[in-house]
């Protein structure tokens, strides 16, 4: 406890007073704030210009080829992903909104963010905390589908997230390529092979292709609500070093009659989300695994009490077992 | 009263709750119990093994030195008007608003645990990982999805970082 009165001013410090600090000593930008600066150009490019190209995802001897078409006006960002390979897939979203249609399965899920809205601001401090987790460096010059990019590395300073490498264009700031890293080991990535930025775009091609369809769909509806008080009565203990609650909500999945608790963490680059659900008295049986990765993306599931707790992050294996292996139910119920 | 001090301590008040809530912890020595006991709790918990039997006593004494650490100050109702608008700004900017809010509701945040056999622990639940016998939960799909709202990634990469959902449920349609 007085570890806890101690740290706040101590953070409020940390938070305050450093990163004004740090530019009041450093005049000429250093290489990393310069690195610092285009990637907050990253963030804010997609809420400046349309584009409409090709992307190739790739993580481990698994590849797939997409388009997109992004296009942005005053009603904010729209955009469309298309799935080229394998069965038909596609991804909506209307600013805060994301549906992904499936129609092999006849499914629609859609997920409005209730919480954060996308839209043209940003603010410069926020990015800083990201100095504390990762080594940030301005790389050289590369080309990428015919843009010049500037290359930015993320290192990761510990072995509880990965390293990032970004590719972005250097007149618009739109990330054109991204690798995820494990020690030097490419973990996923994503690349544009052909791009045309800040063209015409017809209106056309951003409407769903399976939209007539779906009212045959089973349509799945992932709200939420955010929780205040302490409610979820659920707790990360042993946050891995530079992690940090962001919030806590409780959320309707599709089929359960009880919503789900879930807690999201992020170190600034990285996200990590812990899911409590009550386990169904029918196949209840306790359970400790990690699923294989879906790219840079980690799974583990364990129970507590007759509750599964999964944990998913983009982030390595280690990472998620610690987070998952102490989530504890610090409310007696 | 006694749920406003627990959330308190996890840093779920608001504002004027908190203030609310100081003020009159710092009236009843009742309430002030209260809180050291909540601590206590929270410490035992945590650290089953690394008790201080006087902590009670020693948060007392802390709360009495420093009664206006825990208190909001203006540049709280500042940055909370900060937070608001940047609601409306982008992901990486709304996920850190939220950070720094964490921080001024002493949210636990940035404790750097390098605790190595907890560590080692993780690392070595490794070979109890079941593989095949267990289906992936129906609900990862719509993990994945709900995952991606706070993922600061998601700002970079607009609905990209969603095609892994898409290519999971393609792995369940084909089953």
């Amino acid at each position: 406890m007085t570890r806890r009165v101690a740290m706040v001013p101590l953070l409020l410090l940390a938070g305050l007073v450093l990163p004004s600090f740090a530019q009041d000593q450093n005049p000429p930008p250093s290489p990393s704030a310069e690195a610092q600066s285009w990637l907050q150009r990253v963030v804010a490019a997609p809420r400046q210009h349309n584009y409409i190209g090709i992307f190739v995802y790739s993580s481990g001897s698994h590849m797939e080829t997409s388009r997109i078409v992004h296009m942005v006006n005053k009603e904010g960002e729209r955009e469309r992903i298309e799935v080229l390979d394998g069965l038909p897939r596609e991804i909506i979203r209307n600013n805060d909104e994301v549906r992904c249609y499936f129609p092999e399965s006849k499914t629609v899920m859609i997920e409005k963010r209730g919480l954060w809205k996308f839209f043209p601001a940003l603010l410069p401090e926020p990015l800083s905390n990201l100095n504390n987790n990762y080594i940030v460096k301005k790389g050289g010059k590369e080309r990428i589908s015919d843009y010049e990019c500037q290359v930015i590395i993320l290192e990761s300073r510990d072995n509880m997230r990965y390293s990032q490498k970004l590719w972005m264009d250097v007149s618009t700031g739109l990330l054109l390529k991204a690798a995820v890293m494990d020690r030097g080991k490419v973990v996923e990535q994503f690349v544009f092979t052909q791009l045309e930025i800040d063209g015409e775009i017809d209106e056309e091609l951003l409407k769903p292709k399976y939209l007539t369809k779906a009212a045959k769909l089973r349509i799945t509806n992932l709200v939420s609500s955010k929780l205040g008080r302490g409610e979820l009565g659920w707790q990360v203990e042993n946050l891995p070093p530079g992690f940090i609650k962001i919030t806590e909500v409780k959320r309707s999945l599709s089929g359960k009659s009880t919503p789900v608790g879930h807690i999201a963490l992020s170190d600034g680059l990285a996200a990590v989300s812990v899911f409590i659900e009550p386990a169904e008295e029918s196949d209840f049986q306790p359970v400790l695994r990690s699923f294989p990765h879906q790219g840079a993306i980690n799974i583990y599931t364990r129970t507590v009490g007759r509750n599964m707790v999964t944990t998913i992050g983009e982030v390595p294996p280690i990472t998620v077992m610690q987070i998952g292996n102490s989530v504890v139910n610090y409310k007696v119920k | 009263m006694k749920s406003k001090i627990s959330a308190l301590m996890d840093g779920e008040l608001d504002n004027a709750d908190i203030a609310d809530t100081i003020a009159q912890i710092k009236k009843t020595e009742e309430l002030r119990n209260e809180w050291a006991t909540y601590h206590l709790i929270g410490d035992t918990l945590r650290h089953p093994e690394v008790v201080p039997i006087d902590i009670a006593s020693n948060v007392s004494k802390r709360l009495a030195t420093e009664p206006t650490v825990l208190a909001p100050r203006p540049p709280t109702k500042h940055k909370g008007r900060v937070f608001v608008l940047s609601v409306a700004a982008s992901m990486m900017t709304a996920v850190a608003a939220v950070v720094w809010m964490s921080m001024q509701t002493m949210d636990r945040p940035l404790k750097p645990i390098t605790d190595k056999s907890v560590l080692q622990a993780a690392v070595q639940a490794e070979p109890t990982i079941i593989s095949a016998s267990i289906p992936v939960p129906a609900q990862i799909n719509d993990y994945l999805l709900a995952h991606g709202e706070f993922s600061p990634r998601t700002a970079m990469h607009g609905a990209v970082p969603y095609i892994r959902t898409v290519a999971d449920s393609d792995k369940r349609s084909t089953r």
